[in-house]
């Protein structure tokens, strides 16, 4: 399991063979919630499994459900639809948020928020359609707008975990003499990465939520298998599309939590 | 008193001022103060005068709006801060360690920045670990969080002294510490700076740490004009106005006989006998004197017994057996405050000086210390006058 070697690897607890033993169980007792979540996911997703296999098909339903030909292939849209946006919010909210934290640009701070803030207050199925009207249909234009309305949690997080480092450590980090640049990758990134995560976590979970409406503008995604679900009154292919989708968010956040968990510096 | 011949200057300040963009007010007006080498000069004055400004303008954290910064005899005013923090020590009040990082990668950031090999950054740390009274193998590898304030801060001086820069900035640093740890950390810290005779500029608001860490100390007021600059010693005796008079606050007699030693005294001429002698001979000695008390030594010198009249009354007794037991002693490297607190509580309001076996020496009374005091103050007025008459 991955999950062993990243372990080893980030809890650096390079001491004796015989505090192995102890070490293992302090790490299993703090982090209960990250090792017991697989272990849900994989019955949740049993769940489902039977749930299809039990219940009875019309040709319609096995048709829509079809795994090779439809879930796979949605839930694989899915996917790349929310990790190409969420690359793409980090690679613009991070550097945003590290310009607007500088003293010189930090009056822009409130503005750009604020047009951030907008972003998610409008509803997602209207920025949907604005950007289709702006960029035509396809599984870019969702990656778009999906970042547009993902931005905010990231951006503001950033800002916030920028500005909550202690002006003390910075002070002797300058008083030093590591430059202002040094200062932001040495210091301030580092002790912010936590509070960055959090948001990125959070933006991952908006984006694959969102996912289901890129179907509205041929983005594909299992919005296919609800809408038809819901259009033909068929529970069992309704059902499948959402529980899927739940499925695919709750996995979702349990890699950012252990990214989370990797990536935090130690000593915090 | 500190020797007046002055050593090289380290630091040169020159006019230096700050004025903040949009004030008329200047936080620092113009000022001209000499740093010397290997002395701790402390910056002291009231909360807002502009004391951690000016300690901030010497390595250019603020940049200063006029006057000259001379660092070692070169012009320092214009060249890369960054590069200039690196051959500067600084340590803060919040220490400022970097929590993400170990104790050792923490002292280690002036000579990484510095492009150090590896296995002279690790020895260096372990030293400086040492040095701080750190076990380097518990303490290298741990995180700041897992430290004590006090240990914390020993981590902070180490750090400053990283890459062994000739100068220190200290600021307020054993301010947000308990009194008994700062206590220890002061003389700690006095212990280190004499064996590394670095120069270092301290900031502190408190005139009694000033006192106890300063080679010469520079009493503030607004906008960080000087008021006095000079050793604590003639501070004390001589403060040259109300201002530095209310900032020494009362007791500063007191402080002052801190700074002189029992051994650089006169002794009193006191009577003395030693412990075989009879009660005839005692009186005859006490009565050519002119004090109320007879000093009683035993065979080995030793002072035991403060003797006075009323105990000579022709007994059989031997003196050893009369008056009262001397319970206190002191020995010459103690100083003055020491030996007034051995004086009250002594009987005779004398103190016995001895050697280090034990062996009389001489005996100082409270007299001696008001001419000490004397002394000093007119020596101080003296040197000030000398100064007026100069300029």
């Amino acid at each position: 399991m991955a999950f062993e070697a990243t372990l080893d690897g980030t809890d650096g607890l390079d001491a004796q063979k015989l505090a192995e033993g102890s070490a293992w169980r302090r790490f299993t007792r703090s982090n209960l919630g990250l090792i017991l979540t697989p272990i849900f996911l994989v019955l949740f997703a049993l769940f489902i499994y039977w749930y299809n296999i039990s219940a009875d098909k019309l040709s319609f339903d096995t048709e829509a459900l079809d795994w090779d030909q439809k879930i796979k292939k949605q839930m694989l849209e899915m996917i790349s639809i929310t990790w190409k946006s969420t690359l793409l919010v980090i690679a613009t909210a991070v550097p945003l948020g590290v310009i607007l934290t500088r003293p010189n640009y930090r009056r822009y701070s409130g503005p750009i928020l604020a047009v951030a803030t907008s972003g998610q207050a409008m509803p997602a199925y209207g920025l949907i359609v604005l950007f289709f009207v702006w960029l035509g249909s396809g599984q870019d234009t969702t990656v778009w707008a999906l970042a547009f309305f993902a931005v905010l949690p990231v951006l503001r997080n950033t800002i916030v975990g920028l500005d909550q480092v202690d002006q003390s450590v910075m002070e002797a980090g300058r008083g030093m003499g590591l430059t202002e640049r040094q200062v932001l990758t040495k210091i301030e990134l580092p002790l912010a990465v936590p509070v960055i995560l959090a948001g990125v976590r959070t933006a991952l979970v908006i984006n694959v939520g969102m996912a289901t409406l890129a179907f509205l503008i041929g983005g594909g995604g299992l919005g296919i298998t609800i809408s038809a679900g819901l259009k033909l009154d068929r529970e069992i292919v309704l059902y499948t599309g959402t529980l899927l989708t739940a499925l695919l968010a709750l996995t979702v956040d349990w890699i950012g939590a252990i990214v989370e968990k990797v990536l935090r510096p130690r000593g915090l | 008193m500190t020797d007046d011949s002055a050593p090289k200057t380290m630091i040169h300040l020159d006019g230096v001022g700050k004025i903040y963009p949009g004030t008329d007010v200047p936080a620092v007006a113009s000022l001209t103060l000499d740093i010397p080498e290997g002395e701790i000069v402390v910056l002291v004055g009231p909360s807002g005068c502009g004391k951690s400004t000016t300690l901030r303008l010497i390595n250019r954290m603020i940049e200063p709006t006029s006057g000259r910064i001379i660092f070692d005899g070169d012009d320092v005013t214009g060249v890369n801060p960054d590069e200039l923090r690196r051959r500067i020590g600084y340590v803060i009040q919040q220490i400022g360690l970097f929590p993400h990082q170990t104790i050792a990668s923490n002292i280690a950031t002036v000579p990484k920045l510095l492009g150090w090999s590896k296995s002279d950054i690790n020895s260096r740390v372990d030293e400086l670990l040492d040095m701080v009274g750190l076990e380097p193998g518990v303490f290298r590898d741990r995180y700041p969080k897992e430290l004590s304030g006090g240990q914390a801060q020993r981590v902070g001086v180490a750090r400053a002294l990283g890459a062994d820069p000739a100068v220190l900035l200290m600021d307020e640093p054993f301010g947000a510490i308990d009194p008994i740890t700062r206590e220890r950390l002061q003389n700690e810290f006095l212990r280190l700076q004499s064996e590394l005779k670095k120069t270092i500029v301290f900031v502190t608001h408190d005139i009694d740490e000033a006192i106890k860490m300063g080679d010469r100390i520079a009493i503030l007021g607004d906008q960080s004009r000087i008021a006095q600059f000079d050793t604590p010693e003639r501070i004390l005796a001589y403060p040259v106005d109300d201002f530095v008079d209310d900032f020494i606050g009362s007791g500063s007699t007191l402080k002052g006989l801190n700074f002189e030693r029992v051994r650089d005294v006169d002794f009193d001429d006191y009577p003395v006998v030693r412990a075989g002698v009879g009660h005839t001979e005692a009186r005859t000695t006490l009565a050519e004197s002119s004090e109320q008390w007879l000093l009683v030594l035993d065979q080995a010198d030793r002072p035991v017994r403060w003797v006075d009249e009323t105990y000579l009354d022709s007994t059989d007794k031997p003196l050893i057996e009369r008056g009262l037991p001397v319970k206190v002693t002191i020995e010459p490297q103690a100083t003055l405050r020491d030996a007034l607190e051995e004086m009250l509580l002594s009987s005779s309001g004398h103190v016995c000086v001895v050697d280090g076996k034990g062996a009389f020496q001489g005996v100082v009374g409270i007299l001696t210390l008001t001419d000490v005091i004397d002394r000093m103050q007119t020596e101080a007025q003296e040197h000030y006058d000398q100064l007026r008459e100069v300029s």
